[in-house]
């Protein structure tokens, strides 16, 4: 029996000297414990062997002391002075204290990201950033993902942010685009996702967005979108070897697919028939029926009744697995740092036909002497993604596009029935569905596969020069080389077979690409420290100078070869014809210098000058400077005012600054090109053709004149914290100007040209962005962690060019439906054909009792009136329980999938009034006379009988294609997470330093309004920029995870 | 320490050395591309342009609007051709007008440039008559457009919009002008591969544009008689004179492979690369119209189907399939990949002549080339003509209207062969022939019609939306409406106006 005394005392404040209730009391290396009483008064029994006490409360720094031989022991705690000694990374690396900053910078640490198992490190910051939205294209494995810092402010040059890792950009290109076809359209496409997305999560120690031009300018003109700033974990020096390991698995399931009817059957104007590729049919009665077609004199009996998940089944669980290891360690010399990681995931589609095969190689180390040191790293990278198109088939190119065919199958049947498509009723030419390929044959038969091989490396040597100088080298490299390509099979149908003459024939294509891009990056920076005394107070200064040399290169060769000879066999020589051969390549550079003056007093008031100036390739040489200054100011306003318990810090931001961006390259100068022409609809003509060239004017102007655009931005904001930390409240106000936009503008074809790139408009952004920290309890054990993200973004278009009579600019379009940035609206307005109106204000109908077209109108924007996330992450012990909810509200997108279930019947909008013939209400006929004059209107008296396709189909009632924009509301369950991490006492006996394991889910759950039950808001098939906003056509369809990973430190 | 400095010092201006070197910076030209071509390569450019819009975009609305075609019963391509609901964004009106002034129009103008500096005026000539050629067709469908002011880029970003006697005015004179010059020098070896039409022959080129000149004028005929009258004289008396030769070929694109992106445009567009190649059937008016007659060229324009060649009623595409379904039952047009592209055939340059002589009042000239043009025509398509100029399509003896209509119903056949609708469509609008039934509303849906319909006479679509009156021209395109400040008093006109509006030669 050992020993034991009871010691007591009382805890009291630093602060305002009262005793605190609660403090943990306990003492170190054992768990015995208890907590000081109302009174602040606490009493514990100790052994003897027990050497010291530890006193722990939230807010206040936790104080260890020494056991004497004392049995009172009185303890006063400090407040814990937030965010003071929080250091963040600013612009070109440099660290700074969080409260210097005169604008708001949102920083994540691996631990705000690391449990959901995510692939993609900008997808784990989904719904944690106020003022950035991210989305992922669609749930397949290495589809692209979104990202758009405080709104859209280009039409047609990029709003991509910059991507920085370890202070050098990296490539982020979305390499994607048409599956055989060298433009961009609404055919077949497939998506081989942005290369940023490619950085190793594991590899990741912090996450710094910079949103505004004041966090971003010194970055240079690239950075204009905002900055994506990655640092990598790395070793230190006289470190012991740790070595992480970490695995991930989870499965994937489709989480939307559209709501269909269960009520009417394959069939058309309400008549059964076994070959129609929609659901207008009879009322389904459950009774047997012949079904297909008769082959070889038989013909298949199937009930005809609603096939629950007779499209869902197409699908199955996907699964990723993600498995890295790390090692790290250090001597005297340097510490280092090495990492390898398999990402393997394979989507929901059967087969492996949706894949992302991802490895990567790290080795970094850091060292060096006191006054010389240095840092390097290098990553190896290797990307194997196969994807299958979404959009729109192509029957010159890949053929049909699986997720756009199973659309367009009727309710009644059961698509895993006809897996094999071999077998004699199932084949192409006896498929039941005489407009639809069976999507099997196109799953087994159409396909896409990227290579990629990635080498990123960087390098840094600061070298001191005398007391407070130091000049700085960073140079950069990110080279990668990708060969892709993409397949459609032969699918010819025997003539006179069943299927002859209604599903075309499709002739096979491959497409090759092989793609390589470098760049290579330079920093030199001097930078200087310095203090004073001045006012009786005292100044810290730094002042910083660099330059900064930038090139991109870029090559890609294509080869389309379509219409194939030997089937199964894809090779761009398969062909009859001649493969069609597209090259491009090009360079930029630029060269920036650049100044920053920091200026710190006394600690409460930070004021920093920073300025950059610019010369870009892609401008007219004699006009392709530009400079662009910025001011910040951070003040914290709490050092002046009396101490107080309820405001425990305040801190005002305030900054002005200016962002300059240049061109694409080769914007200023006219050129010919082999003809390529466009006639009927449908292809066109390339030349050569038959031996003879031809050469075409292209039809953009070339533009001598151009300027860089230049933005403008105000930002302010405050940091509050409430009773000792349990309440922040960070709140940023942005507007932000860009004027002599950079816009690839139309302009009118009489002048010879279709379009120019030139200074035409002006957009404002403004927005706000509020977040809000709340611990409600917080105790040794329990802590309850609570974050609310708001976030309001307008972006509008001011005007466009007079000059230049633009009054619009088309961004994107499908069938009646433009997506167009039109003066004075918010950018990305929805325009589709109005309905007719008498003057009385009813709906003019045709003979056919149908809405005529009217006029076009605007119908609304892409744009989300807000966003808004609840955070929250409750812990107990080692238990950590959190989840985040996403919530987007209002915004428009156009959406192919809806159009698909509105033509063929299938949805459940399509059964209203039960199809019984009815009169559009509100509706009235034109009276004309011999010359088309209308002379007066009557009483519409036709009804809609059987020809509800017809009501439904944007073709035959243009108005009623509104009803494929739906709207981008959505509440998602984004992110759910339960782990575990072992008690340390427990770990003590093993080789283990720590252990953490989780279960996770995410995109659990989603929510949409009424209006959309077809598909998840967040998919998009054309890219991951403006058009992409636009919406989707047959896109691939969401995904929902559910996983498990565990993490071990030895 | 001071060393150090001095290397920094020099670091740093080496670096600043290098950032001011414009030489560095200057590598902004595109390397993908040239800046500059050789002016054949435009012409082929540009005839090629100029043919795709005429076959596969004008000329396949104009066929559907001529009644040669009509849309299929089971797909739906072409439906708001047949219903005549064409809009300013409608996918035809804007690509044919850009491709004719982006591309077409628009590379035969640097062609003109390019060759009128080198004094090539062969060159000239063939130049002058593809632009007086794309522009006619410009005015016939669009009415007033840019001509004066057009093509001239950042120098005029909004033309000034011409009015269509200006331009057929303008097109004449330059037509004229192109035709007069001396070709003595023309090197016809330099176009041998990219003249696509006539192979560099310079004497094709002439011809074709004297019969273009007798297009021209023929056109504007009621409009303004008395000059059209004058110069059709003089240019009739020319031509008997053996001073110049009218076209006595056929002026045609030829230059077609059977592959992909690379054949006839119509072919291609809607046989290749749309999804189903069912949409075009054969029209009843036309069919009707060569079974009363028993026209021989039935068989090469279409193909027998169920051993009948039964035609479409205009605006049939709604009737059930459970009813019939078209390709089971209807002709289809007979496309082929590399069939040609006519500009003018030699049939059309004949029945030119022949209504020039009728206007004249020699009818005697005027059946002797309805003759040559309807033998022609038969003989282009492979067809036999038998007796049928004593019987059926004897060349009448008397009456104005009766022997123009002859000539025009010859042409309209003549324009089904390929896709020409377009210009039929013009002669219809122009003369009104073929007449229109007077007894559209009680025909019915389908393919069988009533035994008082007149065969060859235009029934109002079905499923028309112009109110009983066929459409006459093309609404103005978005893209001229939205980008040039000075369309604003064409952007106020309703599209449904705008296509029954007259040109300016419809009196």
């Amino acid at each position: 029996m050992a020993q034991t005394r009871v010691l007591t005392g009382t805890v009291s404040s630093s602060e305002d000297g009262l005793p605190i209730p609660g403090v943990s009391v306990s003492v170190k290396g054992t768990t015995t414990g208890t907590i000081s009483n109302m009174d602040g008064v606490y009493s514990i029994t100790v052994s003897e062997s027990a050497r010291t006490l530890v006193f722990s409360f939230v807010g206040m720094v936790t104080q260890e002391i020494p056991i004497t031989s004392s049995t009172k022991i009185d303890v006063v705690l400090n407040p814990i002075v937030i965010g003071v000694d929080e250091v963040v990374v600013t612009a070109m690396g440099i660290k700074r204290d969080k409260k210097a900053l005169g604008y708001s910078v949102s920083e994540f640490k691996a631990e705000d990201f690391g449990n959901v198992g995510n692939d993609d490190a900008t997808k784990a910051l989904q719904g944690k950033v106020s003022g950035v939205s991210i989305s992922a294209g669609s749930g397949a494995p290495g589809a692209a993902t979104r990202v758009i810092v405080r709104g859209l402010s280009s039409i047609t040059g990029s709003n991509q942010p910059l991507y920085v890792v370890d202070g050098v950009p990296i490539n982020n290109s979305f390499n994607s685009g048409n599956a055989t076809e060298n433009s961009m359209n609404a055919n077949a496409k497939v998506d081989f996702g942005n290369t940023a997305s490619d950085i190793n999560p594991a590899d990741i120690e912090t996450i710094s967005v910079l949103k505004g031009a004041a966090a971003s300018n010194l970055y240079g003109s690239r950075a204009a979108n905002g900055v994506i700033m990655i640092t990598t974990k790395r070793g230190a020096k006289n470190n012991d070897l740790v070595v992480n390991f970490s695995t991930a698995s989870a499965f994937t399931e489709v989480s939307r697919l559209p709501y269909f009817q269960q009520k009417f059957g394959q069939g058309w104007s309400g008549t059964f028939d076994s070959k129609e590729n929609g659901s207008w049919g009879p009322v389904m009665d459950g009774k047997d029926r012949l079904t297909g077609y008769v082959v070889d004199n038989t013909q298949q009996l199937a009930p005809f009744s609603y096939k629950k998940n007779g499209i869902r089944d197409v699908y199955e669980y996907g699964y990723s697995l993600n498995n890295s290891l790390a090692l790290s360690g250090g001597n005297d010399f340097m510490g280092w740092y090495a990492s390898a990681t398999s990402s393997k995931s394979d989507g929901v589609l059967p087969g492996d036909v949706d894949i992302l095969d991802r490895n990567t190689l790290t080795f970094k180390g850091n060292g060096g002497t006191e006054k010389t040191k240095f840092s390097f790293g290098a990553t190896y990278m290797n990307r194997v993604q196969k994807t299958i198109p979404t959009g729109q088939g192509d029957d010159a190119g890949t053929g049909a596009v699986i997720y756009s065919d199973i659309l367009y199958q009727p309710v009644n049947h059961y698509l895993p029935d006809y897996r094999d498509y071999k077998y004699k009723f199932n084949n192409l030419d006896n498929y039941y569905n005489g407009y639809a390929q069976n999507p099997y044959f196109t799953l087994d038969n159409t396909g896409a596969k990227a290579d990629q091989n990635r080498v990123m490396g960087n390098l840094n040597i600061t070298q001191d020069l005398l007391k407070g100088l130091n000049v700085s080298f960073t140079g950069g490299v990110d080279t990668y080389s990708q060969f892709s390509k993409v397949h459609g099979a032969i699918a010819r149908v025997t003539p006179g077979s069943n299927n002859s003459g209604t599903i075309n024939d499709v002739a096979g294509a491959v497409k090759e690409e092989g793609l390589y891009q470098t760049q290579l990056n330079s920093d030199l920076v001097a930078n200087y420290k310095n203090e004073v005394d001045l006012f009786g107070g005292n100044l810290k200064y730094n002042l910083l100078v660099g330059n900064n040399i930038n090139q991109r290169s870029f090559k890609r060769v294509n080869i389309v070869s379509r219409g194939l000879v030997v089937p199964g066999y894809y090779n761009v020589g398969n062909i009859s014809g001649s493969a069609e051969v597209y090259t491009n390549e090009y360079k930029r550079r630029l060269i920036g210098v650049f100044g920053q003056l920091g200026l710190e007093f006394n600690d409460y008031l930070f004021v920093n000058l920073q300025a950059r100036n610019d010369w870009s390739s892609t401008l007219p040489i004699g006009n392709n400077s530009f400079f662009y200054p910025g001011a910040t100011m951070g003040f914290i306003f709490t050092d002046l005012l009396p101490e107080n318990k309820m405001l425990s810090y305040g801190k005002l931001r305030v900054s002005y600054a200016f962002a300059g961006n240049d061109a694409a390259p080769f914007m200023t100068s006219e050129i010919y090109r082999p003809s390529m022409l466009r006639a009927g609809g449908f292809g066109g003509t390339n030349y050569p053709v038959n031996g003879v060239p031809a050469y075409e004017k292209y039809r953009r102007l070339g533009n001598p004149n151009l300027k860089p655009e230049l933005s403008k931005e105000f930002e302010i904001g405050t940091d509050l914290r409430f009773f000792s930390n349990r309440l922040g409240v960070d709140l940023s106000y942005y507007s932000k100007t860009t004027t002599d936009l950079i816009m690839l503008a139309n302009i009118a074809a009489s002048t010879g040209y279709r379009e120019i790139t030139s200074n035409l408009g002006q957009i404002s952004n403004d927005g706000i962005e509020l977040m809000v920290n709340v611990t409600p309890v917080k105790t040794q054990n329990f802590t309850w962690d609570f974050i609310y993200l708001y976030n309001k973004a307008n972006m509008v278009l001011d005007k466009l060019s007079e000059e230049l009579g633009v009054s619009e600019y088309l961004i994107n379009s499908a069938y009646e439906t433009e997506f167009v940035a039109i003066p004075g609206e918010q950018l990305g307005m929805y325009r589709l054909p109005d309905y007719k109106y008498s003057p009385d204000g009813k709906i003019i109908v045709g003979d056919n009792g149908l809405p005529v077209e009217g006029d076009k109108i605007l119908i609304g924007s892409s744009v989300p009136d807000f966003n808004m996330s609840f955070t929250n992450n409750i812990s107990y012990k080692g238990f950590k329980f959190s989840f985040l909810i996403d919530y987007q509200q209002g915004g428009l997108m156009y959406s192919n999938t809806a159009d698909a279930t509105y033509w063929s019947g299938n949805n459940e909008q399509s059964t209203t009034n039960d199809r019984r013939p009815w009169i559009i209400p509100n509706t009235i006929t034109e009276v004309k006379d011999a010359e088309g004059n209308v002379t007066g209107y009557l009483e519409n008296t036709t009804p809609v009988v059987d020809n509800w396709h017809e009501y439904y189909s944007s073709n035959t009632n243009k108005p009623n294609e509104r009803t494929r924009i739906i709207p981008r509301t959505f509440i998602k369950l984004r992110e759910v997470s339960l782990s575990y991490r072992l008690n340390k006492s427990i770990l003590d006996r093993t080789f283990l330093s720590s252990a953490n394991v989780s279960f996770f889910g995410r995109n659990i759950f989603l929510w949409t309004p009424a209006k959309n039950g077809f598909i998840d808001p967040e998919t998009t098939t054309w890219d991951n920029d403006i058009e992409g906003l636009f919406g989707e056509f047959n896109g691939a369809p969401g995904v929902r995870t559910y996983g498990l990973k565990l993490d071990l430190t030895f | 320490m001071k060393k150090r400095m001095k290397k920094l010092v020099a670091i740093i201006s080496l670096v600043l050395l290098f950032s001011s070197c414009d030489k560095f910076l200057d590598i902004n030209e595109n390397p993908n591309y040239p800046t500059d071509v050789s002016d054949e390569l435009l012409l082929t450019s540009s005839i090629a342009a100029v043919t795709n819009v005429y076959a596969a975009d004008w000329g396949l609305i104009g066929s559907f609007w001529s009644q040669h075609w009509a849309q299929n019963n089971t797909s739906s391509q072409y439906k708001i051709y047949e219903s005549y609901s064409i809009s300013s964004n409608t996918n035809v009106i804007e690509r044919s007008y850009l491709t004719m002034y982006v591309d077409g129009l628009s590379d035969n103008e640097i062609f003109l440039k390019k060759v009128e500096a080198n004094e090539n005026w062969g060159g000239y000539l063939m130049g002058a008559v593809i632009k007086a050629y794309g522009f006619q067709y410009l005015v016939d469908m669009y009415g007033n457009i840019p001509y004066t002011e057009a093509f001239l880029g950042s120098e005029k970003l909004n033309p000034v919009i011409d009015k269509g006697d200006k331009v057929y005015e303008a097109i004449y004179t330059l037509l004229k002008t192109g035709l007069s010059k001396d070709v003595s020098k023309f090197v016809p070896e330099n176009y041998e591969l990219n003249d696509i039409i006539f192979g560099g022959n310079i004497d094709d080129w002439a011809a074709f544009g004297q019969s273009l000149r007798l297009r021209i004028l023929l056109r504007q005929f009621d409009a303004n008689t008395t000059f059209a009258t004058a110069e059709i004289t003089k240019l009739l008396a020319d031509m008997e004179a053996e001073n110049i030769y009218l076209l006595d070929k056929e002026a045609a694109v030829t230059n077609f492979e059977d592959a992909d992106s690379k054949s006839n445009p119509l072919y291609e567009s809607d046989q290749r690369q749309l999804n189903t190649t069912n949409n075009l059937k054969a029209c009843a008016t036309l069919t009707s119209y060569l079974q009363a007659n028993v026209d021989t060229r039935i068989a090469s324009l279409f193909r027998l189907v169920a051993g009948n060649y039964y035609g479409l009623v205009p605006g049939s595409y709604d009737v059930p399939s459970t009813e019939f379904e078209a390709p089971t039952l209807i002709a289809s047009p007979i496309l082929t990949p590399t069939m040609p592209v006519y500009w003018m055939t030699y049939a059309e340059s004949e029945l030119l002549i022949a209504e020039d002589w009728l206007r004249l009042g020699n009818v005697e000239m005027a059946k002797t080339h309805y003759e040559n043009g309807v033998t022609a025509s038969f003989d282009r398509m492979g067809a036999e003509i038998g007796d049928l100029l004593a019987g059926a399509y004897a060349f009448p003896t008397t009456g104005f209207n009766n022997q123009l209509k002859a000539i025009i119903m010859q042409k309209w056949v003549d324009a089904a062969d390929g896709g020409r609708g377009i210009e039929s469509h013009i002669e219809r609008v122009r003369t009104g022939y073929p007449e229109e039934s007077a007894i559209s509303n009680q025909i019915q849906e389908g393919y069988v019609l009533p035994n008082n319909y007149i065969p060859g006479t235009l029934i109002y679509s079905k499923k028309g939306t112009t109110g009983g009156i066929l459409p006459r021209r093309f609404p103005y395109p978005d893209s001229e409406l939205n980008f040039n400040s000075n369309a604003a008093e064409y952007k106020a006109l309703s599209d449904a106006d705008v296509i029954l509006q007259k040109v300016w030669w419809k009196k």
